[in-house]
């Protein structure tokens, strides 16, 4: 199942949310240790962060998506999952990295 | 002139067309030659402007900017396309339009200077290129543009060499050239070179030093290259 795909302007805003946990993020060999990763990078460093990646993937305020998920983490984690399927984080760093909004990039680590 | 092979490359199909899917249409990319070529560096450059204010607005705006121009057709996009088939065509649009064997030009990779003038204005370089056809060879506009832009590079190399040439000689006709040097005696003092015709492909040759041999403070760069300017 995959969601419906951010616009440029949203995928260069959700870019620079994750291109700074690339180097953390690219070590990771599995889809959940990735995952659980992410979460908790950007978790810990700021919250607000995973909301608002949330709220471009779905085109919405940031208002809205707390308003809609409080107190549903399991449909939270399920719509975030459901959004870095259709709009892959590797393809995000690679476009960061072309652009020139970030010295990393995912391939060829 | 439309159409016509390249003078560096003459045995490759010089305009490649490449088809590009945006918005659910499918576009055919040709490459750009010089006037285009032109226009997309400074779109490129406004891309890059955005990048480094972070602007987010900025940089989409210049990217669907350069994706028109590549495509030379109304994109009928209101920004809601998805991003990778927006990024895909940018992409392409970049990869046709990538200046072919930009290395073999000492002349691009070993430019003097860095710092714009004060009579600079935006697309300024259109102008620029141009004025030096139209200088060397009474090319009108339309001729120079239409050049593809490894011959434009070519040439330009050629015509900044022949200046130089000159600029050589008449510097060896005039009294500054020569520096009083013992009694009764001259010396000859020729003109420093811009940097790029100092340079050998490949760059300046690397050495080992001791560490403690190299000295501190700040660096002191050869005259006219672009390290020189840099901020």
């Amino acid at each position: 199942m995959t969601g419906p795909q951010m616009n440029l302007a949203e995928a260069i805003e959700a870019a620079k949310i994750i291109t700074p946990y690339v180097p953390v993020l690219r070590q990771k060999p599995g889809g959940v240790e990735f995952f659980s990763a992410f979460l908790h990078t950007l978790g810990e460093d700021d919250p607000s962060q995973v909301i608002r990646l949330l709220a471009l993937m779905e085109h919405r305020d940031i208002e809205e998506v707390v308003r809609d998920y409080h107190g549903q983490p399991e449909e939270f984690l399920m719509a975030l999952t459901v959004g870095l399927t259709a709009n892959p984080i590797a393809e995000l760093v690679e476009m960061a990295w072309f652009l020139g909004l970030s010295k990393e990039r995912w391939a060829n680590a | 002139m439309t159409g016509l092979a390249s003078l560096l490359r003459p045995d490759e199909d010089t305009g490649p067309q490449v088809q590009v899917s945006l918005g659910g249409r499918e576009f055919s990319v040709a490459r750009a030659r010089l006037g285009g070529f032109l226009r997309l560096q400074h779109l490129r450059s406004d891309i890059l402007k955005g990048v480094e204010a972070r602007d987010t607005g900025a940089i989409v705006r210049a990217v669907f900017a350069f994706l028109h121009l590549s495509i030379g057709a109304d994109l009928e996009t209101d920004g809601t396309a998805p991003w990778t088939e927006v990024w895909r065509a940018y992409q392409t649009c970049e990869s046709v339009n990538a200046l072919p064997d930009g290395e073999q030009f000492n002349i691009l990779n070993y430019p003097s200077g860095g710092k714009a003038p004060v009579w600079d204005f935006p697309m300024r370089s259109i102008v620029w290129w141009v004025h030096c056809f139209a200088n060397a060879y009474g090319w009108d506009k339309e001729r120079t543009l239409d050049l593809w832009p490894e011959e434009a590079v070519g040439l330009l190399q050629e015509i900044e060499a022949d200046n130089w040439a000159e600029h050589e000689f008449q510097h060896a006709l005039s009294q500054v050239a020569y520096v009083p040097e013992g009694k009764n005696k001259m010396r000859y003092k020729p003109m420093e070179r811009p940097y790029w015709m100092q340079m050998r492909k490949g760059g300046p040759k690397k050495v080992q030093m001791l560490r403690s041999l190299i000295p501190v403070g700040a660096v002191v760069y050869p005259k006219g290259a672009p390290e020189e300017f840099a901020q």
